[in-house]
């Protein structure tokens, strides 16, 4: 059927007037806005009905609610507890996979008697071409966007998790190594022993083909046991469970979960093709990504006592950072718990450390540089640390007790590379004499950076001007940052500087607005999102906070404080914050999703493929980028 | 009110294009169930004239805006001074609505025999056939469905419980209406009721148009009003 667009007035005027109140449509052409309605359907969705499903292609509508609401559940839950996000009058779907032309990854639930205005695909796309206001709300609006992509996000990353952890995870996957059993023979003592010694829960009883007689488990020792007072001598076949419950190893974590459910039992034998025992599951097992939230993590810290439970720590901090992303957790926030959990690592290391060297009488401050110093290390990057002690002896040279110091150093350089946090490449580290220094010897140092403004200067700056005290004594770190702040605010040569070198590197935007790609050292096509992208607003906040004396060191309280004293309007510092956040968030995107697909570690970690990303990800990024250039003329204004 | 008489002149050239648009080819697709609503000068379906006729189709899926119609009559006879409050029409715009001979032949073609649906249908149906009636021609021999009668058979208590007019049923449902007490505005909100009836009837095992219609008739012998 051709459809014929030939609406009645007082219709088109009364619905035209329901979407005027609402951001993408206040500012469309009539023409435009009536071309909208008259290609919709309007249709009502009862409360629990459907309206979009998980689909490989991409959608064939776009929604507009006109009264009511839908909400966003992760695919495989049910009801408001695995809701994601709720939309409501005025809000159109699904912006990011009608734009990333792709189908979407969540269920779109109507939550209350909902009508929608519902338009064709075609015509979806005839009015991104046509409209350049709808255009520009759907793909440029970067707080809009941001909220767009944040559901997207959430919702990739849940479907990672589920395809990564879930329930449809085969059950070898979680089996570790060969499994222990033990002969019905077996006594008590000995069974209890092995329980112990390898710290296991349960133990499968075997027949001399290695098929399972039955099961014992760490719950039952009271009740078989202990209170029925036997003689540890029996035979652990009189006391276990039997026939055991077993699946084979290619069935999926949700036939565990639901044969645990409904025999009221912890452990799942798993037997292979010839009904041998090859391993246990246990509840714990499958529900091993609940056990990792920020305040477990954090106690866990606090109780570490040796290396290995930190580097265990530290591998569950970069779950976490997956599984919060995957919860929805924006970038600052996401980025605040990642930086404290890292900081206590850092603190618990070196709490550890401290016993093992004798570091009597001597006062001294651990310092994070760089990113970890601006609490912005969501990423595992390189180490980038230094110490500053105190001579409080004249008579005592300053090497003397800088030999002392680098035995600890180095070992908690080592400890912290064993942890994920590679070594520096560049010697940025406390266990380099050149950064194991008294205050003298900093104040010295940054007098010559500031006075100088060399290159290499330049480069020092945007390492150490953001050190931050993780460890030891505050008020070196204190007297430290109240001298430098002193020195720069009375150095403009300095700070004009630090403006050309934040305005060196301008992001590749092609005179059309496009991304420019660019080959790296080892010939990877890409964008450089830390090159081009953060680290000119990482520079720019520097500034801007040297300038008016503000001693924070975190990128978004400098561009809050800083940027408001230099008289910088509210709303661009908004848009610079936000895409400094979108930026960040992307890089820790394109880590983990290297991670995820088991990618080789690349030579730039930094470096995104622009054809690898969906649409919506390329028109957020060239708006993030346009910020970025603007930010970078502003500070042409300020230091001209 | 000068908002709606600007409404009423557009859709006078509205119609002109879609009276070009329609010649020999009325809208055809599956499920196609027009709404149809009318204003009149006053509540006697024998005397009172015709003022305006608003309707939308509706298929499977929801309501189609793009296939909706809508036409300011030319009247001779002015309709009472309280009526032009409610519907905006005055008697300017109603010299310069489409003659009937026009008007109402396009509405033929725009219903195409599509089985029409309205709330108190009795009243709109006897005024539209009157209307063709007065001008030597027949009007669409299309079956009708009452929501007055489907509302108050599915929700008997609601129905006893002071649900009786279009508005009651809105604010029952809580939909939310647009340019409401023009024939056209009307029609869309009559539509959207239809929708939810529609599940609700669904829910009780009848669908479709017959079944509904069923539903209306049953109501009626049951002394339903």
């Amino acid at each position: 059927m051709t459809p014929t667009y030939r609406p009645a007035p007082t219709v088109l005027a009364g619905l035209t007037a329901a979407l005027r109140p609402h951001a993408p449509f206040s500012a469309m052409a009539d023409e435009d806005l009536d071309r909208l309605v008259s290609a919709s359907r309007l249709s009502y969705y009862a409360p629990g009905d459907i309206i979009l499903a998980p689909e490989t292609h991409r959608p064939e509508h776009c929604y507009v609610i006109k009264q009511g609401s839908v909400r966003g559940e992760r695919p495989g839950g049910a009801g408001p507890a695995t809701a994601l996000w709720e939309l409501s009058a005025g809000e159109m779907f699904p912006l990011g996979a009608l734009l990333g032309e792709r189908g979407v990854t969540s269920i779109y639930r109507a939550a209350q008697d909902t009508f929608c205005l519902v338009l064709p695909t075609a015509e979806f796309d005839v009015l991104i071409e046509r409209s350049p206001q709808f255009r520009d709300s759907c793909t440029r609006r970067l707080a809009y966007l941001l909220d767009v992509l944040r559901a997207n996000v959430q919702a990739e990353y849940v479907s990672g998790i589920t395809s990564r952890h879930g329930m449809a995870t085969p059950l070898h996957a979680l089996v570790r190594g060969a499994p222990v059993t033990v002969a019905p023979e077996t006594a008590l003592a000995d069974a209890l022993a092995t329980m112990e010694s390898r710290r296991i829960g349960s133990l499968p009883v075997v027949d001399p083909d290695g098929r399972p007689l039955g099961i014992f488990t760490r719950q039952d020792v009271i009740g078989r046991i202990v209170l029925p007072q036997r003689n540890l001598g029996t035979g652990i076949g009189e006391v276990m469970s039997s026939p055991v419950i077993a699946l084979a190893t290619d069935a999926t974590a949700a036939d565990a979960a639901l044969m645990m459910a409904q025999s009221g039992i912890r452990h799942v034998v798993l037997t292979d093709a010839d009904g041998r025992v090859r391993g246990v599951v246990s509840e714990r097992d499958l529900f091993q990504l609940h056990r990792l939230s920020v305040r477990e993590l954090s106690s866990a810290l606090g109780r570490a006592k040796d290396l290995p439970t930190l580097v265990q720590c530290a591998a569950d901090i970069r779950a976490l950072s997956y599984a919060l992303v995957a919860q929805g957790v924006g970038s600052r926030s996401l980025t605040r718990m990642i930086s404290s959990l890292n900081d206590r690592l850092t603190e618990r290391i070196l709490d550890l450390y401290a016993k093992d060297f004798d570091l009597s009488r001597l006062r001294l401050c651990w310092l994070g540089l760089g990113s970890e110093g601006r609490s912005e290390q969501t990423i595992a990057t390189d180490q980038d640390n230094g110490i500053i002690f105190a001579v409080d002896d004249a008579a005592t040279p300053e090497a003397a007790v800088r030999e002392r110091l680098l035995p600890f150093a180095r070992a908690v350089n080592d400890a912290l590379d064993r942890c994920g946090y590679p070594l520096c490449k560049g010697g940025v580290m406390a266990m380099n004499p050149k950064w194991c220094l008294s205050l003298p010897e900093w104040q010295a140092a940054f007098a010559r950076w500031i006075d100088r403004g060399d290159p290499e200067s330049l480069l020092a700056s945007s390492i150490f001007f953001d050190f931050r005290r993780l460890w030891g004594d505050k008020d070196l770190a204190g007297a430290l940052r109240d001298d430098i702040a002193r020195r720069a605010k009375a150095n403009p040569r300095f700070l004009k500087q630090l403006a050309e070198n934040a305005c060196r590197n301008r992001p590749p935007l092609s005179w059309r607005g496009e991304i420019v790609e660019s080959e790296d050292a080892s010939g990877a096509e890409g964008m450089d999102l830390k090159l081009y992208g953060s680290m000119p607003i990482t520079d720019g906040a520097r500034i801007f906070a040297l300038a008016t004396g503000i001693t924070a060191t975190n990128t978004q309280e400098r561009l809050r404080d800083g940027g408001t004293n230099k008289g910088v309007a509210k709303s661009d510092l908004v848009n610079w914050a936000d895409a400094f956040d979108y930026l960040q968030m992307l890089r820790l995107r394109t880590q983990h999703r290297r991670v995820a697909h088991e990618l080789p570690p690349s030579a730039n970690p930094n470096l995104v493929p622009v054809a690898s990303l969906s649409d919506l990800d390329r028109r957020v990024l060239k708006e993030a980028l346009r910020q970025v250039r603007k930010l970078q003329q502003r500070l042409q204004l300020d230091y001209p | 009110m000068i908002a709606a008489m600007g409404a009423n002149e557009g859709a006078a050239g509205w119609l002109k294009d879609r009276l070009s648009a329609l010649v020999g080819r009325p809208p055809v697709y599956p499920g196609r169930w027009i709404v149809v609503d009318t204003e009149t000068s006053g509540l006697d379906p024998a005397r009172d004239a015709l003022l305006s006729i608003g309707a939308v189709a509706v298929d499977d899926a929801g309501i189609r805006i793009g296939d909706s119609f809508e036409v300011v009559l030319r009247n001779d006879a002015a309709g009472s001074a309280e009526n032009v409050v409610v519907h905006g029409i005055g008697h300017g715009a109603q010299s310069e609505g489409v003659p009937t001979a026009e008007a109402l032949p396009a509405f033929a073609d725009y219903v195409a025999n599509a089985p029409c649906v309205g709330f108190h249908t009795d009243f709109d149906r006897a005024v539209i056939e009157r209307a063709f009636a007065e001008v030597g021609a027949s009007a669409p021999a299309a079956p009708w469905l009452d929501l007055a009668q489907v509302a108050a058979a599915l929700l008997p208590e609601q129905h006893h419980h002071g649900g009786r007019s279009l508005d009651d049923w809105l604010t029952w449902f809580a939909i939310e209406t647009t340019s409401r007490h023009s024939a056209a505005g009307d029609a869309l909100a009559t539509a959207e009721l239809l929708l939810r009836l529609r599940v609700l009837a669904a829910a009780q095992g009848s669908r479709g148009f017959p079944a509904l219609a069923r539903l209306a008739r049953q109501n009626r012998w049951l002394g339903g009003s």
